[in-house]
């Protein structure tokens, strides 16, 4: 590959990869609500 | 009263859901060919602007009016907008979150059939020696009727989103995100791992997988002056989220008034992201280029992704030989269907939210009622396939459904609404802090944008009401036999327009009965 193709894929797929995984990891790491919430399993747990 | 009782299961689920239903066809099969013919590698700064002037934005507002909605128990658009704004003219407007996602399943479950067909062909060798223009040939006569199998494939595919609808938002649509999307994502690394690997000589391969990543990549700068490229671009990220569409806003309406919407967004849209502009590069363009060559494939191409991928890419994997051949077969039609069949499902749910908000019908009842109403409507893209009817169902409901409904909502949202409150109902809950820039993205710039988008449509819009392209080719031809067959297809495209304005004012009609019950019921709409 010549290096601007190189330089583009990498740069383009390691920022859309960090920022995919770094949303979905806070989404993981946030606690749920401690008020009745919208996902059912949640609500199971807090029973 | 209404008689919803639907919830997610989860935040994940939710999430996944909601990339689910954005994750498509089009992330593997048009995507790679939009930036290969709009600049390589230079695609992506167009691409990633508008994700983030137009994209990100809409994801917000759709999300926000969703929930907004459900809060007050509405489940799908006209009275999701109705309750926006106190004219009586929104819910009408809304139609199109029911319409689009009707007449689009329609003619996807038939695409979506294709995936389960070319799967199971792929396990039983049917491609197993074909040349290249015999695999090609089977597609031919695969929606040419030849036999009854597409028909089959076809309402196997129906009754399964018909039976997973049936089951509700967590026992059916999260649980097939929660096994779809991972599956996906597994499957695209795998292959796209075989893609850039396959070296020149391997399995006869003629190039490195390489030399189709080098191809798509290499940046053309001076594209990104050019006004079609950014129209390409603005299209890509428009119906790669589904916006538009009146999905987005039904999963969100079962999101309560405190729980967040602004994370999720983002989530769901990047994850979007990262199937498209990683795995999605990856996959068809290097295989293809490895065994056809940069030119064969860019004259491929010029028609769309589809045929690279039905019609050439079993060849390819054929190419493979033995059971890697198979699994390669496997992987990519079972990649395609989890991202055809989570988008087909998201098209459900507006259409039974409706009918269990307004008509106090039973979840079940109104799933095999879409099913139906889909199977019905659906019929005249298979039977006449060949005629256009497929390509006018996407055109007018797959892509200037969307840009209207978009440009309205946003207008809605921001200006009669008003983005005070807009911007409340945004970062209510939300568990990141969103950029104060896109109050004013969204009040000034998407809806320009937007605008643009739909006047550079018009002129295709215009033509594609004359059926200029359709009237050219019989002027062009010379063989009577040629003309016949093209004036029966202008013949079959008219009556399809007609079917669908129809169909827009059928759900119109029942969006008129829905509030007329509503004011003899006295339950409020805003």
């Amino acid at each position: 590959m010549n290096s601007s193709a190189l330089i583009m894929m990498l740069v383009t797929e390691i920022v859309v990869t960090a920022v995919t995984i770094y949303y979905f990891v806070k989404v993981l790491r946030t606690p749920p609500k401690a008020e009745q919430d919208s996902f059912e399993d949640n609500d199971e747990a807090k029973k | 009263m209404t008689g919803n009782k639907e919830a997610w299961g989860s935040r994940v689920g939710l999430i996944l859901a909601m990339a689910g239903n954005a994750v498509g066809l089009g992330n593997f099969l048009r995507f790679p060919v939009q930036a290969i013919q709009n600049g390589g590698g230079a695609f992506i700064i167009p691409y990633l602007v508008c994700f983030l002037l137009m994209g990100i934005p809409l994801l917000y507002v759709e999300w926000s009016m969703g929930r907004f909605g459900g809060n007050k128990g509405h489940h799908s658009t006209p009275f999701i907008l109705g309750s926006m704004d106190k004219r009586k003219f929104w819910k009408y407007i809304g139609v199109f979150g029911i319409f689009t996602n009707l007449a689009v399943a329609a003619y996807y479950c038939y695409l979506e059939s294709w995936t389960l067909s070319w799967m199971w062909h792929s396990i039983t060798g049917s491609f197993s020696g074909q040349t290249q223009a015999e695999v090609a040939s089977f597609f031919g006569s695969y929606v040419s009727l030849e036999t009854i199998e597409p028909i089959i494939f076809w309402v196997i595919c129906l009754l399964l989103n018909t039976w997973i609808l049936s089951r509700g938002l967590s026992g059916g649509v999260e649980k097939v995100a929660k096994i779809g999307m991972p599956l996906l994502i597994i499957f695209g690394a795998i292959l796209a791992f075989i893609a850039v690997t396959l070296k020149a000589g391997d399995h006869g391969a003629v190039n490195d997988g390489t030399v189709g990543l080098n191809f798509l990549w290499t940046p053309d700068f001076s594209s990104i002056w050019s006004a079609k490229v950014w129209l390409a671009a603005a299209g890509q990220i428009f119906f790669t989220l589904s916006i538009g569409m009146g999905s987005i806003q039904c999963y969100a309406s079962y999101v309560r008034s405190k729980d967040d919407i602004a994370l999720n967004a983002m989530s769901a849209g990047w994850m979007n992201g990262f199937v498209e502009i990683v795995l999605g590069s990856a996959i068809i363009i290097p295989i293809a280029v490895g065994y056809l060559g940069i030119d064969a494939v860019v004259e491929m191409t010029k028609n769309g992704g589809l045929g690279l991928g039905f019609k050439t890419l079993p060849y390819l994997f054929d190419q493979f030989g033995g059971a890697l051949g198979v699994m390669c077969g496997v992987f990519w039609f079972g990649l395609l269907f989890f991202a055809g069949i989570t988008s087909s499902l998201a098209m459900g749910t507006p259409c039974m939210g409706f009918l269990q908000d307004e008509f106090g019908w039973k979840r079940e009842k109104a799933a095999w009622t879409f099913g139906l109403t889909v199977l019905i409507l659906g019929l005249p893209t298979v039977l006449f396939f060949n005629y256009g009817v497929f390509d006018e169902y996407d055109y007018w409901a797959g892509t200037v459904s969307l840009v209207v409904f978009a440009l309205l909502e946003i207008i809605l949202f921001a200006w009669v609404f008003g983005m005070d409150k807009g911007w409340r109902e945004i970062t209510s809950g939300a568990d990141i802090k969103v950029p104060t820039i896109f109050k004013y993205i969204i009040k000034f710039v998407t809806p320009i944008m937007l605008g643009l988008v739909f006047i550079a449509s018009l002129p295709g819009i215009w033509s594609q009401i004359k059926n200029e392209g359709i009237d050219k080719q019989i002027l062009a031809a010379t063989d009577p036999a040629i003309i016949e067959q093209l004036k029966t297809q202008l013949l079959y495209v008219n009556i399809s327009r007609v079917g669908l304005l129809l169909v827009w004012f059928a759900v119109a009609y029942l969006v008129y009965i829905a509030y007329k019950k509503r004011v003899k019921e006295g339950r409020f709409i805003i």
